[in-house]
């Protein structure tokens, strides 16, 4: 299945290119890209999951066709 | 640049808003709302934070051992005590939960106490003995600059430094006929909430950890929280409604991080509510700015340059202190048709305190600048300063000053059309007359857009939930907090406008991680318009679930056929009361409707400034009529007049009462507040020196509601929470000089400031 990733903010030092797709086997989790990715400590403890607007955790299930976004809660205004 | 495209959403602007009163009114009005600082439970310790002594130091020795041996005292922690990351804060965090090795302002802790009583937490506090070595003092931005000033952080005192140029600011000052060029300083502003910060901290009997503290956004507090404890945050409740107003002073975290360790370490709930002068030395203030604008115009009026320069007093911590910039930056030329622009600015870290959001978030300030200069302008240009707008207001596909095009709800026009026939505009000659010579009266406008929700590289994102309750009510789930806006109000008339039900069948959840849905923060003016969208496609699936569960397997579940009318729906079945809805299908599983969001956003980022541009904005234009006792330089505000774009009015009562409040709070920068320290120590500690109009100052109002439905919100609707208190702030002191003849560049305008522009030689 394909799921494309986007990464925000610092998270995009974790990869060549901010916005790319995978190629994943079914039944991978949210969690295992963030492994992949190697996010760890803080930025990890800080990382949120959102996925057409609605907050997912690391346990989440992809689906083929999935768009998952990689971001702080920062604020703006 | 970006491409234009028109707006995204489908308006139902058929629904009909059933008004009434505020849902929490009853409660609050008669005492029984319980706040953060009026919880209490079985075993709760209560808590000091030890501040620091001086603004600026290094910390050679904590020793707590006299502390510790106090009866009564349970746990003093220190930095070594924090068990992940010491540190806090929405985009950088670099101010500690507890400080181990430096200090930047008085307000930073030091070390946290907790005892049987909140008595011995303070005798305990000064028994905590702190050996710091003192540095000097940063405390102006501009100095702080220098290559040999002390600095603030080990990377140096810059935060943050943007730059936005568009077409060439020296010739446009070539081909300029006239052009104004002043510094303006603007104030610290504080919140100064009716509740202080507040809160208590549990710890659960499985491990977790229950945070009741009045905040801005749940779920990212629990996320900073779980980063301090080195927690999963799936451990961490927080709980963050009711707030005693907030008004951005409680959008980053305050005193959580420190009751969270508390908790944690003693094993008892800990509480504290921080005393007004605490508050107003420890907490998040609006950052003053230093501006310099230099602004070219034709004979005409027409606009040819702004070359703008803006200096932001940090304070000690970053917070939010870089995306205020940007937003300043993104505002410093309105919106107005300007073709060669050049926006500077420097978020600085200095020993004054420390700044963070606040409702505006940088666009009073520049604001101030930008509308004195119209009016400056349109004086030595013989115009009036309605004509020089118009001449120069942009609309829906024009080009903006930071050079995206603005695509969706442009009403600078609009705004500005509907201030012109006011009452108060129409009528100002008669409104000048004053009763007493020295007494003098003027009237001046302004306008102002606001940019709403979290811009461009930021995420910004909100979902609802709608659940058929088994008696046939509702209840609606949404994280948004709210802090006095009446959002909670709207969002409930919302799900019954859509539902078609009275609002008394809708229980509200909000403003808590547990039970609701992430929304996002409630900032940014974006509450109700993400609300919007998410309540609608929340209703939207719910029609879903519905065809789903009366058709059954066959229903296709995609474009549902399902409507509501009459406290029911239209199925495929026929209509169906909720009561029978919840009947036949809600007794054993739940039948609920979950709406997610997305924030249009443009599709290009302005290069250099993160979060630039934003895609929706707020619009209002005011005016005000003051009047100058010209023997003490003491200036009243007596009326104002506000025409405001709500796209779609959803609770009239509601966006009066935000027009107040934005114009007392509008007033307050204006005229009388200002945080003042010197040399980092704080000389407006309460309410004595730190002056907030009170009741007897607001002034009487004429409200101009105009509905402009903003195409990307199913329901019409834009934010108004933060726009209502900005055109005030330029409209008073231009009024000072339309009564004295003075312009006044420093705000606020103060009887000491306005009397020494009166009477420029009593200075020599």
């Amino acid at each position: 299945m394909k799921v494309r990733i986007k990464l925000f903010q610092d998270y995009k030092r974790y990869h060549d290119t901010p916005d790319y797709e995978l190629d994943l086997p079914e039944g991978t989790t949210a969690g295992a890209i963030v492994q992949e990715l190697g996010i760890k400590g803080p930025e990890l403890a800080y990382l949120i999951l959102i996925l057409k607007g609605k907050r997912v955790l690391d346990d989440y299930i992809l689906h083929d066709g999935d768009e998952l976004v990689f971001a702080a809660p920062i604020g703006g205004g | 640049m970006d491409s234009l495209s028109d707006t995204t959403g489908t308006t139902r602007p058929s629904l009909q808003f059933e008004q009434i009163a505020r849902i929490d009114a009853r409660d609050k009005a008669s005492g029984r709302t319980r706040y953060m600082s009026d919880l209490s439970f079985p075993g709760m310790l209560y808590a000091t934070f030890v501040r620091s002594r001086f603004p600026h130091a290094l910390i050679r020795r904590v020793d707590t051992s006299k502390a510790l041996a106090l009866p009564g005292v349970v746990a003093v922690l220190t930095a070594a005590d924090v068990p992940g990351f010491n540190g806090f804060g929405i985009v950088v965090p670099d101010m500690p939960v507890i400080c181990g090795d430096k200090v930047r302002y008085l307000g930073d802790t030091v070390a946290l106490v907790a005892a049987e009583s909140g008595r011995i937490a303070e005798q305990a506090a000064k028994l905590v003995d702190v050996d710091y070595e003192e540095l000097p003092v940063v405390d102006d931005p501009v100095a702080a600059l220098l290559p040999n000033a002390p600095k603030v952080h080990d990377k140096g005192n810059i935060c943050l430094h943007t730059l936005i140029a568009k077409g060439d600011v020296e010739q446009g000052f070539r081909e300029a006929d006239l052009i104004i060029d002043h510094e303006y300083r603007t104030p610290r502003q504080a919140h100064v909430p009716l509740e202080t910060e507040s809160g208590v901290a549990v710890p659960e009997a499985d491990g977790s950890l229950s945070m009741y503290a009045g905040s801005q956004y749940a779920f990212r507090d629990q996320l900073q929280l779980a980063r301090i404890l080195g927690m999963n945050p799936r451990m961490i409740h927080v709980v963050s409604n009711p707030v005693g107003g907030g008004f951005g002073s409680k959008d980053e975290l305050t005193i959580q991080g420190g009751l969270a360790l508390l908790a944690m370490k003693t094993g008892r709930p800990v509480k504290v509510s921080l005393s007004r002068e605490e508050s107003l030395v420890s907490g998040w203030k609006r950052h003053p700015f230093i501006i310099r604008m230099k602004t070219g115009f034709k004979k005409d009026g027409t606009l040819v340059a702004n070359d703008v320069v803006c200096y932001e007093d940090k304070g000690a911590y970053s917070s939010l202190g870089g995306p205020v910039l940007n937003l300043a930056l993104e505002h410093a030329s309105s919106l107005y048709r300007v073709p060669n622009t050049r926006h500077e600015g420097w978020a600085v870290f200095t020993n004054n305190g420390t700044c963070g959001a606040m409702r505006g978030f940088g666009v009073p300030q520049v604001l101030f600048a930008i509308e004195s200069n119209m009016n400056e302008a349109a004086e030595k240009l013989g115009l009036d300063s309605v004509t020089i707008r118009h001449r120069n207001v942009l609309h829906q596909g024009e080009v903006s000053p930071i050079g995206h095009t603005l695509r969706t709800g442009v009403s600078m026009d609009l705004v500005l059309d509907a201030i012109e026939r006011s009452d108060l505009w129409q009528r100002r000659t008669e409104y000048k007359r004053a009763e007493r010579p020295w007494l003098k009266r003027g009237v001046a406008l302004a306008i102002a857009p606001q940019g709403a929700g979290l811009g461009l590289g930021i995420p910004d994102y909100g979902g609802a939930y709608i659940d058929l309750e088994k008696d046939g009510t509702f209840t609606l789930r949404i994280g948004l907090v709210e802090y006095g806006q009446g959002t909670h109000t709207g969002f409930v008339q919302m799900a019954a406008a859509l539902l078609h039900v009275h609002p008394s069948r809708i229980r509200l959840i909000a403003g808590q991680t547990r039970d609701s849905v992430d929304a996002g923060p409630a900032t940014a003016s974006r509450s109700t318009y993400t609300a919007s969208n998410a309540i609608a496609a929340a209703y939207d699936d719910f029609c879903n679930k519905v065809e789903q569960a009366v058709d059954g397997p066959d229903s296709t579940g995609v474009a549902s056929s399902c409507t509501s009318r009459d406290g029911g729906m239209e199925t495929p079945a026929g209509f169906r009361s909720y009561e029978q809805l919840a009947e036949d299908y809600a007794q054993e599983v739940l039948l609920r409707g979950e709406g997610y969001f997305v924030w249009p956003t443009a599709d290009r980022e302005i290069p250099g400034a993160a979060g630039l541009p934003h895609w929706i904005y707020s619009f209002a234009a005011q005016a005000a009529l003051v009047e100058v006792n010209t023997l003490t330089g003491e200036t009243q505000l007596l009326r104002v007049a506000t025409a405001l774009d709500t796209g779609c009015t959803i609770n009239r009562e509601q966006v009066e009462a935000q027009i107040d409040g934005g114009v007392a709070q509008g007033q307050g920068f204006a005229l009388s507040e200002d945080t003042l320290i010197t040399k980092g120590q704080v000389r407006s500690k309460n309410f004595s020196t730190y002056v907030i109009p009170t009741v007897q100052d607001v002034p009487s109002h004429e409200y101009i509601v105009l509905e402009n439905p903003e195409g990307t919100s199913p329901l019409g609707v834009r934010g108004i929470g933060e726009v209502t208190m900005v055109p005030i702030i330029p409209a008073i002191p231009l009024a000072i000089h339309d009564a004295t003849g003075v312009w006044v560049r420093h705000l606020p305008a103060t009887p000491e400031r306005v009397y020494r522009l009166l009477h420029p030689m009593m200075d020599e």
